[in-house]
């Protein structure tokens, strides 16, 4: 009962200022629609939006289950690649001088210019989202993740080496609890590139989503329909970086 | 409870492409179950013999034994606890967990290894087992890695200036019960400090090294009564041995200031 007051009580709280201020831009939203007597197609009035959120609730719904879906698979990819990378790239000079490179050139190549090879390969499905995903959202978490293995303290190393701890028990025990900060700065700026990427990828492939309805939306002028998703996409990108960064607090509490 | 022998030990470090020698010639015997104190100024290589004995590294030269056997066999064989300048415990843990770390690590049946719950009341934690290390004070961190090096009943207890973070009364304080905590399990201890009162109260024999090239200048034999007492500290006796210590150390530094 106290344990649940306490972590609801501070949620609550940090969700009221937000909430006020999201009412005041949407009255300002109103504000603007009237006093300079918008045109519809231009900016439609937040009841039209919502109207729009009411009448495709089911189509809103399942482009937010496929983004969702294709940020996740891939953030979760990307999560394990950088992780393998970081513990491989710490512990030997040798892989990371052949491998880092063209991790590297992987990373600073334009997805744009790369898209159509990556339609190819990997059609026009979750797969191509998911690799446009990886690319985008692996390198922060990989580089967060490097730095954070390697401030692992050294008495600390000395300490598990004398107690006869080998290569995989020290990396569980220590070096990976010792990089969780820095592994979750790097998850939160990449789960939120991450929802960039999906929907990204959407534009290039026209799979289903989020990023396709929008498009859909503007090319067919339905613009309550569009301000609606663009809404719904906002929300959903501060929702993955509130929760990310409650994970974080939860994992890494010993750090006060 | 293992004599450890030190032979002819030498270690070089590598800087900058050249060998730089950290400790020359160095020969020690530590007898089962005493309490050894090494002393000297910094860059003495007194924490670096206390990592050679612990296979933290490995000696350039010479030959290192714990009860017969390399240390590396020691060591695998959980024979070894250390206790390091800092407390370097792992944050996330609560003191209980951070003792039971050694544990966890040996794997298998705890056997007549004492019990975490025993080593905390043994290093006077009782009733902040669940607590986190920094919710702690700098002295009862220590003790918590005291707790933990002695979770795998060790052979050798290896002590690497373990309170010189703290003040002065905490200090005493906690040699007192460093003491009683050897006396209580009978390991062999070796404590590097750079305080001379306190490796005369603490010791059967210090030996005191010099720099640049480490190496060992003279050893001290201290015969004083054991369980040692406080009172100690203000004998005459307890006095002449820390002069000799201090006479190894100065050298002919403090032969200079007494006739000048």
């Amino acid at each position: 009962m106290t344990f649940s007051m306490r972590m609801l009580g501070p949620a609550l709280k940090s969700l009221v200022m937000p909430a006020a201020i999201a009412l005041v831009l949407v009255a300002l939203w109103k504000a603007v629609v009237v006093v300079f007597a918008m045109p519809a197609y231009l900016l439609p009035p937040p009841e039209a939006a919502l109207g729009a959120f009411e009448k495709d609730a089911a189509k809103i719904g399942l482009a937010v289950f496929h983004t969702v879906r294709n940020a996740a698979a891939g953030l979760l990819v990307a999560f394990v690649l950088a992780i393998l990378l970081a513990a491989l790239f710490v512990s030997s000079q040798a892989v990371t001088r052949a491998v880092l490179p063209i991790v590297i050139m992987l990373r600073t190549a334009p997805v744009l210019a790369i898209a159509p090879i990556l339609i190819m390969i990997f059609g026009r499905g979750i797969g191509t989202a998911i690799v446009v995903v990886v690319i985008v959202s692996f390198f922060p978490i990989m580089v967060n993740a490097m730095r954070g293995f390697s401030s692992t303290k050294r008495s600390a190393l000395e300490l598990m080496h004398v107690l006869g701890a080998g290569p995989v028990k020290t990396f569980v025990k220590v070096r990976l609890p010792f990089a969780l900060p820095f592994i979750f700065t790097g998850l939160r700026s990449a789960a939120t590139s991450a929802l960039l990427a999906a929907m990204l990828a959407e534009w290039l492939s026209g799979a289903p989503g989020l990023g396709t309805l929008i498009l859909d939306a503007a090319s067919y002028r339905k613009t309550p329909l569009l301000w609606a998703a663009v809404v719904v996409s906002m929300v959903m990108a501060f929702a993955v970086f509130a929760l990310t960064s409650a994970a974080e607090r939860r994992f890494t509490s010993w750090r006060t | 409870m293992s004599e450890i022998v030190i032979d002819r030990v030498g270690k070089a470090f590598e800087i900058d492409g050249k060998s730089v020698p950290a400790l020359v010639d160095v020969s020690l015997r530590f007898e089962a179950g005493g309490f050894y104190a090494l002393i000297g100024p910094s860059g003495c290589g007194k924490s670096t013999l206390l990592r050679l004995i612990a296979d933290i590294l490995a000696p350039t030269d010479g030959v290192i034994t714990i009860g017969g056997q390399p240390p590396g066999v020691a060591r695998r064989q959980h024979e070894i606890g250390f206790v390091f300048q800092e407390a370097s415990l792992l944050p996330w843990r609560s003191v209980i967990d951070n003792i039971e770390l050694p544990l966890e690590i040996a794997g298998g049946p705890v056997g007549d290894r004492p019990r975490p719950e025993s080593l905390v009341r043994l290093v006077g934690l009782s009733g902040f087992e669940n607590a986190k290390p920094a919710q702690l004070s700098g002295g009862m961190q220590q003790r918590v890695s005291i707790a933990r090096a002695l979770a795998l009943r060790p052979k050798v207890l290896l002590l690497d200036e373990p309170f010189g973070a703290l003040d002065e009364i905490t200090r005493q304080r906690m040699n007192l019960e460093l003491l009683r905590i050897w006396q209580e399990t009978g390991t062999t201890a070796v404590l590097v400090t750079h305080t001379i009162g306190e490796a005369v109260f603490m010791a059967d024999a210090v030996h005191v090294l010099a720099a640049r090239p480490g190496r060992l200048v003279d050893t001290i034999e201290v015969d004083l009564p054991r369980p040692r007492r406080l009172a100690l500290m203000q004998t005459p006796e307890f006095n002449r041995l820390e002069n000799r210590v201090r006479a190894a150390l100065f050298g002919d530094e403090l032969a200079e200031t007494a006739d000048g």
